[in-house]
């Protein structure tokens, strides 16, 4: 087992308010890690520090000890918050584009998944409905022999039994020597995937340890200790 | 990986592109179509056809216009839309330089808009060549290039050849310095936490008072003012003016690019 992300004092405000104050961290690889926090409390700002999406106000932040750049994008597989996929091509088209980018993309297993989830490679984009859009996204995700998945709320928009298929798809297509970073308000849904958490509130990392610690110490889950945490 | 960025980004531009080329296509018909009827009745404006004519050829240099303008503003867009916007988030996690990327939007973008530059130059000479009966290739032709060579020493203090080369330099870099006072304006606009689009105008704004100024700053240090054009040699002032355009260009083009490449590499700020 190897540390793939490291942080040290990360930091990132917008205008004079912080989104992420001081946040070090480790994360290793073989775990599918669960980034918990509220809206709001700073989880897509460290997802998009991790991508290069945005630049640190201070702080580092490194993937496999390199600083983010394109040796850690290509073998970050990231999936936004949102649609990032113009629109206007077909689901084929998109794919090539994956193909001709990503060295690890595997083309069959993406035509493996749309064909279990009945989706033609030849219809475009624009004629799909949202939630078949993100199933498109997550496969175009998941189609990569990444080390490391960010997953930016994947369930947040899908009805439960297309949050079922997700988390499926999730499980059945990650190297186990691979890491998932998923992050989510929607505990209960993704808690029994998961091995280790990161709780973030208010832009700072209040606890960051593994399930079955937190069962053991705690005697709750985990859900039900985040909805203590973050008591309103 | 530079050569798939061209090759995609030529790829995902190219359908809006052509069928604004297309349409410059149509146009020009019409407009040839216009001259052709207006020409036949040059003397008498009175019949139905000679009005619908002159219609037809003022809308064929507002359409010839639009259509540069709808080329200009659909590749900012773009240029906008993948690289600050929803797709941003795609273009940016690519495993390749922010530099390299900049650079693929950069070329295509100033390649599409020369092809639209050359396309309308074109199109108004197709005309031409209708509006003069045929004639107007016949004329140039028939031009002793050696005469013309001559005056324009005489006039321009250069020879024809290195007029067209200047004319050349100047259509290339002012294509540029268009391109990259936007997407310049566009990388400081993306900066602010709000208000990003008024942000990216008021830079567009500050970027072009700043040329101003330094243009002028240019002239006045050269020594030349109304009085010394008024007295002085022409070709000499022209020759300046066209040395200066050049050179200010030349140095706003690389200062923009560095602000592009150094905001994309350091400052990106996807909210």
């Amino acid at each position: 087992m190897s540390t793939l992300v490291t942080c040290k004092e990360l930091t990132k405000t917008y205008g004079k308010k912080p989104a992420l104050n001081r946040v070090s961290l480790e994360i290793e690889s073989g775990h599918i890690i669960g980034l918990l926090g509220p809206n709001g409390s700073g989880k897509t700002t460290f997802i998009k520090l991790l991508n290069g999406l945005l630049t640190p106000t201070s702080g580092e932040i490194y993937v496999k000890k390199l600083p983010v750049g394109i040796e850690s994008k290509k073998i970050i597989s990231y999936l936004p918050d949102q649609t990032y996929l113009n629109m206007n091509n077909t689901v084929q088209e998109v794919l090539d584009y994956f193909g001709a980018f990503y060295a690890d993309f595997e083309m069959e297993r993406a035509h493996h998944m749309l064909d279990s989830l009945h989706i033609s490679p030849k219809d475009r984009l624009k004629t799909m409905s949202k939630g078949t859009k993100e199933k498109v996204q997550l496969i175009l995700v998941m189609s990569r022999r990444a080390e490391l998945y960010v997953l930016d709320e994947p369930i947040a928009g899908v009805d439960p039994a297309a949050r079922d298929y997700i988390l499926q798809t999730i499980l059945t297509n990650y190297d186990p020597e691979a890491s998932i970073l998923i992050s989510t308000h929607l505990i209960s849904d993704i808690e029994n995937i998961l091995d280790q958490v990161i709780f973030i509130k208010e832009g700072e990392i209040c606890l960051q340890s593994s399930v079955d610690d937190i069962r053991m110490q705690h005697q709750k889950s985990v859900d039900a200790l985040f909805r203590e945490v973050f008591k309103c | 990986m530079l050569g798939k960025l061209i090759k995609y980004e030529f790829k995902h531009t190219s359908k809006t592109m052509m069928t604004t080329y297309a349409a410059l296509a149509v146009a020009t018909l019409m407009g040839s179509i216009a001259l052709t009827r207006t020409g036949q009745n040059i003397d008498s404006v009175d019949t139905f056809f000679d009005v619908l004519g002159m219609v037809m050829l003022v809308l064929y240099i507002i359409a010839i216009i639009g259509i540069y303008c709808i080329d200009f503003i659909y590749l900012c867009y773009h240029y906008n839309k993948t690289m600050y916007s929803s797709q941003g988030y795609l273009t940016h996690t690519l495993p390749v330089s922010p530099t390299a990327t900049f650079g693929a939007k950069i070329l295509v973008f100033f390649i599409w808009m020369f092809i639209s530059s050359l396309l309308s130059v074109l199109s108004m000479m197709v005309l031409l060549q209708v509006g003069t009966g045929g004639e107007f290739f016949r004329a140039l032709s028939d031009i002793n290039w050696g005469e013309l060579d001559r005056n324009i020493h005489d006039l321009f203090g250069m020879s024809a050849g290195s007029l067209l080369f200047v004319f050349f330099a100047e259509l290339i870099l002012g294509i540029l310095l268009y391109i990259l006072w936007i997407t310049a304006s566009m990388a400081i606009g993306q900066l602010f936490h709000k208000n990003r689009t008024v942000s990216g105008i008021l830079a567009a704004l500050c970027l072009y008072v700043i040329n101003q100024v330094v243009s002028s700053l240019y002239l006045a240090a050269s020594g030349y003012s109304t009085a010394t054009f008024l007295n002085g040699d022409l070709s000499d002032f022209i020759n300046l003016m066209i040395t200066g355009s050049i050179a200010m260009s030349a140095v706003f083009v690389v200062v923009l690019c560095v602000i592009c490449i150094y905001i994309n590499r350091k400052k990106l700020n996807l909210e």
